[in-house]
């Protein structure tokens, strides 16, 4: 059974030798293709990443460029999942090398739409249009190791092969996995010996002990809740004395408004995760299940093969290594969305209960409910990209667009990027949504659509999307409508809802029209409407 | 110690050692890569530190043995 994890051990426990780490053996097939730009070796980085990329479920084919100074990007492999920007700068004299780059990244973006990984030795660098990687916090763990002169002329690099292979873990853990693959949501955990070292049941409240390790876990999980994840509890316990728990333990970083669900009961873990994937409504593939336990994490993998997992050691440090390096929980960009999505997910508890007690209409007159539509807002671009990549079971053709993408169709004359945000008495949800529809003679293409589960099942997913395609179509001045819709694997609460609504505009355009009940919402446009 | 070397070189290389045994004085039995491989591989074992004329020089399985052994104290 520990075989299970014997990634995690290689990784976290066994502190595994250079010779190891090139030594293992991939068990993935290369699914993504990532171009390395480069004017100095990166091969001694990719020689030990693939443990890592294993361990994020990642196969990769890297592809090289020549050793290029100039930063021709001549024949260029467009259709490369992400581009690394792998440069020496210190090779560079006599010219103004943060214009010049900044020139190059400019005329590479106007090239190529997706995410480009710049990672500069030398410098440092803040440029628009890239995500920079800083190799300053392994210059000051190595100190005197981070670079190898001596080596040089065989390794293609001044960095050491110890600064090549914490680049190669960083990468393939954290940047790679959030670059590529769709992040983590929420997080799971157990309690007792996960949180704290004892079992509450037996110990008792004050009994638990919070060592400085797991002390330092909690603090680690609480700020992964201010940066907008979920944190929920499966635990084998007393709902009551869980509760109890955190409120008496003032020593515990972690309060009880810092989870968003208590699953604290009796019955199977399992069942625990289903019920917490349907109040945060959010696919198993986005849980981070950890659990002290093995045969606990073995029956919920069983279960549901797509969870991720964390074994909790008994030295709670293993674990924080584990978690905070854990791929998909990187956050490259933190803004308010992220804030404000924890706080709009406690709201749809109250939601809940409200519904139950109300008629439909009442419901939504109860909530007061505002939908603003933003017209091409540039300033939302990250968030919106941020949404097209995370979105994965309402997003209606997977498109995908990174935030270079949004920026050109936003100045495209016949497209129309439409951003749904959404407020009620309750909470401020911020962006839940967006439209892209472009204009194709007198019919109007809807090419994506995608909406975030947590503002879906409100009773309203009709009124917002619905609502938005005929806003659209008014600011495009068209009646006729045409849908694209592709089938993923876990699009299906899209796929029913284009079934439901949609179906009779996938095929062919047809006419379209819906009247948004604005006695039950408001709908406010903002931006710029004219004509396009 | 020299077997010990030899199995170094043997596992950077990925060639057996009968074979390097037979070749010891055969150079481009490594590519560049596997030589910073092989180094650091000698230096942490051995806790010694090759400077950049003596990488340059070890090309060959005996060049290898002997440069390290210099190093460790053996002649």
């Amino acid at each position: 059974m520990t075989k299970l994890f014997g990634l995690q051990d290689f990784i976290f426990e066994k502190n595994p030798t250079r010779m190891e780490l090139v030594d293992y053996q991939s068990k993935y097939k290369a699914t993504y293709c990532v171009t390395i730009y480069r004017n100095h070796a990166f091969e001694m980085v990719e020689k030990t990443i693939k443990p890592f990329l294993d361990f994020s479920n990642l196969g990769i084919e890297f592809i090289y460029s020549d050793y290029d100074d100039s930063l021709s990007f001549y024949s260029l492999d467009m259709a490369s999942d992400l581009i690394v920007l792998w440069l020496d700068t210190t090779r560079y004299q006599n010219i103004d090398i943060k214009l010049f780059i900044k020139s190059r990244i400019q005329d590479l973006n106007k090239r190529y739409k997706k995410h480009i990984l710049f990672i500069p030795f030398g410098d440092e660098f803040d440029i628009e249009g890239v995500i920079t990687y800083s190799l300053q916090p392994i210059k000051e763990k190595l100190a005197n190791h981070y670079i190898d002169l001596r080596m040089e002329a065989f390794s293609g690099t001044k960095l050491s092969t110890k600064a090549c292979v914490e680049i190669s873990r960083d990468l393939g853990l954290n940047y790679l996995p959030v670059l590529l693959k769709p992040t983590l949501k929420g997080i799971v955990v157990d309690l007792d010996n996960t949180l704290y070292k004892g079992v509450l049941g037996e110990d008792g409240v004050e009994g638990v002990l919070l060592t400085d390790e797991h002390k330092e876990l909690q603090d680690y999980l609480k700020k992964l809740v201010k940066k907008g994840f979920f944190l929920c509890i499966a635990s084998k316990n007393n709902k009551d004395d869980v509760k109890d728990l955190f409120y008496r333990r003032k020593d515990f970083p972690l309060q009880i408004s810092d989870f968003n669900v208590i699953q604290a009961h009796w019955d199977s873990k399992a069942n625990s995760i289903l019920a917490i994937t349907h109040i945060l409504n959010i696919h198993v593939s986005s849980l981070l299940f950890i659990d002290d336990n093995l045969g606990e994490l073995v029956n919920v993998m069983n279960i549901y093969p797509k969870i991720h997992t964390i074994w909790a050691k008994e030295d709670a440090s293993i674990t924080l290594n584990v978690l905070s390096n854990y791929p998909g929980l990187l956050k490259l960009e933190l803004n308010q969305e992220d804030y404000l999505r924890s706080l709009d997910i406690r709201a749809n508890q109250i939601r809940q209960e409200m519904s139950n007690s109300l008629t439909h209409e009442e419901f939504i007159r109860g909530l007061g409910v505002e939908l603003t539509l933003d017209i091409n807002p540039r300033e939302k671009i990250s968030r919106i990209a941020e949404l097209a990549n995370k979105t994965n079971q309402f997003i209606f053709s997977y498109q995908r667009y990174t935030a270079n993408m949004i920026q050109d169709l936003m100045q495209e004359k016949n497209h129309l990027i439409l951003s749904i945000s959404m407020r009620d008495n309750l909470s401020d949800s911020g962006v839940i949504g967006v439209i892209v529809i472009h204009k194709d003679q007198d019919i109007a293409i809807l090419d994506e659509c995608f909406i975030s589960c947590r503002a879906l099942g409100r009773g309203l997913d009709d009124i917002i999307i619905l609502g938005a395609i005929q806003k659209s179509l008014e600011l495009l001045d068209l009646q006729k409508l045409k849908v694209n819709f592709i089938s993923g694997e876990r699009n299906l609460p899209a796929k029913k809802f284009v079934t439901q609504h949609l179906d009779k505009y996938q095929n062919d355009p047809n006419l379209f029209h819906f009247d948004i009940p604005f006695e039950l919402v408001k709908v406010t446009i903002k931006g710029d409407t004219s004509e396009r | 110690m020299k077997d010990k070397i030899l199995n170094f070189i043997s596992k950077a290389s990925k060639h057996q050692i009968d074979d390097l045994f037979n070749n010891l004085n055969a150079e481009g039995l490594w590519d560049s890569l596997t030589h910073v491989e092989l180094i650091v591989m000698l230096e942490e074992e051995f806790d010694i530190f090759f400077d950049e004329n003596e990488i340059a020089l070890m090309r060959t399985p005996a060049k290898v043995i002997e440069l390290t052994q210099q190093k460790v104290g053996y002649k």
